[in-house]
Formats: C-alpha cells, sequence, structure tokens
C-alpha cells in the first residue's frame, strides 16, 4: 500500500522543526537566516508558511501519476511504489522540463551551481522504503504532520472533518487534484491563501500529453504510405507522359 | 592582404564578441549568473524563439524537398538546395544553443539509452537528432558533388525519396511536439493559448510559413 502524509495546519504551532529536521535529514544548512525564508528553495524543500495565527505547509505533494516523472525524458524522476516521487541526479541532464511541468512549482534548481541538480522533498524515500516515517512527521511535536497509510489518512480526515464542523474548510487538499497525491491537507482557511491553487483538474496531468503521444505510433507508418502513395502517382504520371511523348510521333507517322 | 572592415563586419565582430564574453560566463559561472533564470522562469524567452520559431523558419527545407520530389512541383526545383541548408544550418544551430541551455551539456546524449516514451521532451530530443541527421543526408549531395565522390552519390541519390517522406514525417512531428509540450500544463498556460489541439497549430503554423 501506498504512504502518504496527512498535514493539519490547524493543530500546527509554526515551531518549523519539520523544517530543521528535514533539512538535516537531506543534509542542507539550516540555520535562523534560512528558517526565515518563506520560500521553498533548492537548500529548503519543505516550509512553514504563516500568516497571523495561520499556519501552513509546502512541500512536494509527491503525486501519484506526478507530471514531472511524466515529461522527464530520461527517467531521472519516479513514483515508487511506497508512494514518494525520488529524482536520480545521475540521469538528469537539466532541460528543466519538470519545473515547467509541476503544477504546484515544486522541483527547484541549483542556478549558481557549474553542475547543477533538480531539488526537491522526496518523501524521505529512503526512510520510508524501510517503513520508518518521514522526518519532519517523526519530530513533529503537535502531530500536526501525520505519516502513514494513504487510505487510512484519509479516513482519518474525514473523521476529523464531521467531528468538529466548522473548524475546516470542507475540502481534503490532495484527494483528488491532479489525480491524487500522498500528501494530504486540511485547513480552517482557503488553501488559495497560501498559495495553492484551486484550479486543479481532477485529471492526472500526464493524461493529456497521452492522448497525444499514443497517435504517433499511427501516425508514421500513415504518414509514411500517404506521401509514398503520392510520390508513386506523381512519378507515375511523369513516365507515362514520357513513353506518351515517344509513342506519340510515331502515331502520327502511321497516319501519313 | 589587407582585411577591409566594413560596418556589418564590425557588427558581426561585436556580435561574435558578445558570444564569445558569454560563452565563457555560461561555462564558468552557471546558468544562473549568465542567464537570471530563477525558479519561477526556468526557460528563457530565448526558448519561445529560437527554438519554436527558429525551428519553424527551419521548416522551408522539407515543405520543398516534398513539393518538388513527391508532388513533383517542378518550378520551385530551383530553390530546393538554399532552403535544406537553411534547414540544416538551422537545426544545427539548435542543436548548439541546447549546449548552452541544459544544465548539464555533457548528458545531452542520456535520451539515447534512457528512454521515457512518456515524455514529450523524449519525443522532441528524438525528432531533433534524426531529423538533423536526414537534413545533414539530404545537404550531402552538394558536398559530395563538389569532392567528385561518386559511390556515396549514388547511395544517398537512391535513399532520396525516403528520406524526403522520412523528413516529412519527423519535422511534423517534431513542430507538432513543440506544441504538445504545453498540454500538460493547462493550469499555467493562459486560457487564450490553452488547447488540446496545439500539436495541430504547431504544425499548421509553420506550413504557412514555409509557404509564404
Amino acid at each position: 500500500m501506498s504512504k502518504a502524509l496527512l498535514y493539519d495546519a490547524t493543530v500546527c504551532i509554526g515551531c518549523k522543526q519539520c523544517e530543521a529536521a528535514c533539512a538535516s535529514q537531506n543534509k542542507l544548512p539550516y540555520d535562523d537566516a534560512v528558517a526565515a525564508e518563506q520560500t521553498q528553495s533548492e537548500h529548503k524543500y519543505t516550509v512553514v508558511l504563516a500568516k497571523g495565527d495561520k499556519f501552513m505547509r509546502r512541500l512536494c505533494m509527491n503525486c501519484a501519476d506526478p507530471a514531472c516523472a511524466s515529461v522527464c525524458p530520461v527517467g531521472a524522476l519516479r513514483k515508487t511504489v511506497e508512494g514518494p516521487v525520488i529524482y536520480e541526479e545521475d540521469r538528469c541532464m537539466g532541460c528543466r522540463y519538470c519545473m515547467v511541468a509541476c503544477p504546484f512549482g515544486v522541483p527547484k534548481y541549483e542556478w549558481s551551481k557549474l553542475l547543477p541538480r533538480v531539488q526537491k522533498c522526496t518523501m524521505c524515500a529512503d526512510r520510508v522504503k524501510t517503513g520508518t516515517s518521514t522526518a519532519c512527521a517523526e519530530i513533529c511535536p503537535s502531530g500536526a504532520t501525520k505519516f502513514g497509510e494513504r487510505d487510512e489518512l484519509i479516513a482519518e480526515a474525514q473523521q476529523r472533518i464531521r467531528d468538529n464542523p466548522g473548524q475546516y474548510v470542507n475540502h481534503i487538499y490532495g484527494v483528488s487534484e491532479v489525480g491524487g497525491t500522498s500528501v494530504l491537507l486540511l485547513s480552517s482557511v482557503p488553501f488559495e491563501e497560501f498559495g495553492y491553487r484551486a484550479d486543479l483538474t481532477r485529471d492526472p496531468l500526464p493524461l493529456y500529453t497521452y492522448r497525444v503521444l499514443s497517435r504517433i505510433p499511427d501516425f508514421v507508418p500513415l504518414g509514411g504510405m500517404m506521401l509514398g502513395g503520392i510520390w508513386w502517382i506523381t512519378h507515375r504520371r511523369v513516365e507515362v507522359a514520357a513513353a506518351a511523348a515517344v509513342e506519340s510521333p510515331k502515331k502520327e507517322d502511321h497516319k501519313k | 592582404m589587407k582585411i577591409r572592415l566594413s560596418f556589418w563586419k564590425l557588427v558581426f565582430l561585436a556580435l561574435m564578441a558578445i558570444g564569445f564574453y558569454s560563452t565563457v560566463v555560461r561555462f564558468t559561472q552557471g546558468l544562473g549568473r549568465s542567464t537570471n533564470l530563477n525558479d519561477q522562469f526556468p526557460w528563457g524567452i530565448w526558448i519561445g524563439f529560437d527554438v519554436l520559431c527558429g525551428v519553424m523558419l527551419a521548416a522551408g527545407g522539407f515543405t520543398l524537398t516534398a513539393a518538388v520530389h513527391i508532388f513533383n512541383i517542378k518550378r520551385l526545383r530551383p530553390i530546393v538546395r538554399p532552403t535544406i541548408l537553411t534547414a540544416f544550418l538551422g537545426y544545427v544551430l539548435v542543436c548548439i544553443a541546447l549546449m548552452y541551455d541544459l544544465g548539464r551539456p555533457y548528458r545531452i546524449w542520456h535520451p539515447l539509452v534512457m528512454r521515457n516514451p512518456h515524455s514529450v521532451m523524449f519525443e522532441v530530443a528524438y525528432c531533433v537528432m534524426l531529423y538533423t541527421t536526414v537534413l545533414g543526408l539530404e545537404f550531402s549531395p552538394i558536398v559530395l558533388e563538389r569532392f567528385n565522390l561518386q559511390k556515396p552519390l549514388k547511395i544517398v541519390r537512391g535513399a532520396l525519396i525516403p528520406l524526403v517522406i522520412l523528413g516529412v514525417i519527423l519535422s511534423t512531428l517534431h513542430q507538432s511536439s513543440l506544441g504538445t509540450l504545453y498540454l500538460i500544463m493547462p493550469e499555467k498556460l493562459h486560457p487564450f493559448w490553452y488547447s488540446p489541439l496545439l500539436p495541430v497549430f504547431f504544425s499548421s503554423r509553420r506550413l504557412q510559413w514555409a509557404l509564404r
């Protein structure tokens, strides 16, 4: 079964320990200056946003059918059966199509490096593989970020909304967005306020390109046959005209 | 011999100097410093200019070879060679530009062995590689004639019609896939531009351009 993270913004206290744990897990620098940054970047995979007393986490959503993995020409990004979307830097050639395609704007690039990599949260894939919780969920003191089976977390989120009428926006972000994600969000304020798009389709995004790409195997032989046919006709026409030109003077001779 | 500097020679020399300087900056300072790209704008405006428009200009190559060799329109024959040259140069330039644009240009061969057929970029990569090869072969008779190499010339001439057909298909696929690139981001493209028919628009516009 696939694992997931449930983040409940109403329980979050904004302590940013998940940011620190994430940085040490991924061997990234973390100090007060980094803590103050309010955007995801190549050295900050997750960020706790604050607006007044409301908090919201941002991290890679680890989509069920990720656009980034679908668009990567070399298959450097991949969805694992456990849930995380991982990145193999040895394959990446740096076309940055994943950054353009991601509906959440998650993949970041090491712009200042000579041999840059794409950087993003990979849901602690190594830990999840061995059945351990992600670093951010493990350290969370309030239980705002919870790690578990995706189905069970969805059921729990629905239960929380049912049990606390009026406390939540009646929507679990990530259940159906772009075909479902492995990160699920609960909030008391609309998700758009923290930059989560409300206009995302429920279809997995790779479907849109697959509709076109799946036609190519038909297009190649059909196009080849059509052009070959046209060439045959025009070529034959020239041949016939040449033959007629040879024959017609003879016929004229005959008449005389 | 005295070299005379005309106005345009100076302009091109200045351009070459800027190009040389940019190359040095690109390969010593990295992409961020040289291009000012960032996480919000991972693709520069030149993608729209050189890859999308430049490749479209090269479309004259396949349109005219098809018109002359497949549709047998004889009066266009005199301009076939210049258009093949234009197209070939266009594609070579795109390949060179890619070496600057890729984060790790020395891995440009990766799509050859690490295939992801679900990726439009993969299709683009293959179309560019194969069509550049086809254009090179279509152009090769000019070089072979110059050095009077009859044997290879005969082979290329014999393969001309399949090459032309392959060129038309590859070029059409390439043009349309440049449109397909944007299909996966309905939420990012302005609704005015987004359409499931993008690949068709991209390939028809270059036909219009080529026929001018």
